[in-house]
């Protein structure tokens, strides 16, 4: 089928250079002017466990503080989570643990991170400081 | 220029299956790399604050040669065309590394600047690093220049230019955004540039996206980009230096008389990028949310082989003002670039900007 479509192909570039038009895209760069959307789309998954016990935290606030759709969720009772939203292009993205239900399953500090390129694609694994 | 001839209506029939044929092979052919998205200076169009101080930081090298790897094991490297493109990738301290590395791989890489901080001894270590194509942006004279470059770089850029221009093997062209400011200066930057020794120039007009869509003073009027094409026309008709209109969309008669080939947006299928974040597009102008993949979470070639969709069938581009168009099957529905993503519809149309200035 390849084969076939790559025959096709030169004849058809052929018959068209003889008519004088050129085939082969040859740009050597793009149009750049005109940038709009300076955000990009991000989701982050992972879990939250505790740092001393690591067992996992359920119902943490998770938010991701820089996004322009505002977005926060909380963690299920195994400690996942799954947060999505749109980050602007020149920031790494920011997120906030926030230990909401007091001192059931523990209490904790609230934990401030700032997610880089490496953590992009990798399941998160947030430890979060007891208070006591 | 008057109705589609004969002669052309059958030369876009055949350029019509080609491109179905070039679809369904989607041979990769070249790379864009957002290397960084620093930049030396604040350009009037840019919508992004690309500051020297910017929080995102430039992507290791060695993120970009794990894709390029990838890419090998399907691909002939020397097939291939990597394009550093930021911000300002010559701001990045370690641009001739990254261009050996990419060049020890085995591909062809080269620039988009914006020429401001090219100096000899840079020039010299490029080349000695294997950089093999190079466009610089002059949008005007003096004053036009360095109003839309919103800096007094106007000198430096001229000097990059002339420089690169005494270079042999190096594939070496000035882009040049137009718009109603230096549009009246058009024939004056031809001179300039052939006195420069410059062979191949390239124009373009500014996409009606963000700050740009607000100010009027970068956007030309209908009969103003009818004129902009007839000058290509009349430039190309002279041959004293190459010139051509970017391949922004389909302009009906004026195809063939102001580029070499025929208008093909080849986003997506033989164009992808790799953004500053790791995001997997096509050309890096177009929509953010366009996007593909991501190389830190996603094989780049399973991305590049069975995505993409969006950018390959473009059938529904047909809507908004496309939706009764005579000449999709030849245009559909223009550059990727120019693709709202939210409503869908088409930012601008070249063709019915031609028509509306009485020259179609
Ligand atoms: S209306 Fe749409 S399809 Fe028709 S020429 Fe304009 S952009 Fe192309
Ligand atoms: S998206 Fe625009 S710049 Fe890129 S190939 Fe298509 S028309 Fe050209």
């Amino acid at each position: 089928m390849e084969k076939l479509l790559k025959r096709k192909r030169k004849f058809l570039r052929l018959v068209l250079n003889i008519l004088g038009v050129g085939t082969v895209g040859l740009i050597t760069s793009c149009c750049k002017y005109g940038y709009d959307t300076t955000e990009y789309n991000v989701q982050f998954k992972g879990v939250v466990k505790s740092k001393d016990s690591s067992q996992t935290i359920p119902n943490i606030k998770v938010e991701l503080l820089n996004s322009i759709t505002q977005t926060s969720i909380q963690t299920d009772k195994d400690g996942n989570f799954v947060i999505i939203g749109e980050v602007l292009i020149e920031e790494y993205p920011r997120m906030r643990f926030t230990d909401i239900d007091g001192n059931l399953n523990g209490s904790f500090e609230v934990m401030d991170t700032t997610l880089r390129q490496s953590d992009f694609g990798h399941d998160l694994e947030i430890q979060m400081k007891s208070n006591e | 220029m008057n109705k589609i001839s004969f002669k052309k209506r059958l030369i876009f029939e055949l350029f019509k299956k080609l491109k179905a044929t070039e679809i369904s092979l989607h041979e990769l052919t070249y790379l864009f790399w957002e290397s960084t998205l620093r930049c030396n200076l604040h350009c009037i169009h840019c919508g992004s604050d690309c500051s020297q101080n910017c929080d995102f930081p430039d992507m290791p090298i060695n993120d970009f040669i794990k894709v390029l790897r990838n890419i090998k094991t399907q691909y002939e490297a020397k097939n291939i065309a990597v394009v550093i493109t930021g911000g300002e990738p010559l701001i990045r301290k370690d641009l001739e590394i990254c261009g050996a590395q990419i060049a020890n791989e085995g591909f062809k890489w080269g620039i988009v600047t914006n020429g401001a901080l090219l100096t000899k001894k840079r020039f010299s270590d490029l080349m000695q690093s294997g950089l093999s194509s190079i466009t610089v942006s002059l949008d005007g004279l003096r004053e036009s220049h360095n109003w839309m470059r919103n800096s007094d770089c106007y000198d430096k850029v001229i000097n990059s230019i002339e420089l690169i221009a005494q270079q042999d093997n190096l594939i070496f062209d000035v882009v040049t955004c137009v718009n109603s400011r230096n549009f009246k200066e058009l024939q004056s930057i031809k001179e300039l540039l052939i006195s420069l020794g410059v062979r191949k120039w390239r124009l373009f007009t500014i996409s009606p996206i963000g700050r740009a869509k607000n100010n009027a003073e970068l956007m030309l009027s209908d009969i103003q980009f009818a004129d902009l094409l007839k000058f290509i026309s009349a430039c190309r008709k002279e041959k004293k230096i190459e010139v051509e209109y970017e391949c922004e969309g389909f302009v009906g008669n004026y195809e063939l008389e102001v580029r070499k080939g025929l208008y093909f947006c080849r986003a997506g299928i033989n164009v992808a990028s790799v953004l500053i974040d790791g995001s997997i597009s096509a050309c890096p102008n177009i929509y953010r949310r366009y996007v593909q993949g991501n190389i830190y979470k996603d094989d780049f070639l399973s991305v590049w082989n069975n995505k993409f969709d969006i950018m390959r069938r473009r059938d529904w581009m047909k809507c908004g003002e496309c939706s009764d168009c005579k000449v999709f099957d030849w245009c559909t529905g223009n550059g990727m670039h120019l693709r709202d993503f939210d409503t869908k519809n088409v930012l601008t149309c070249q063709y019915n900007k031609l028509k509306n200035a009485g020259n179609l």
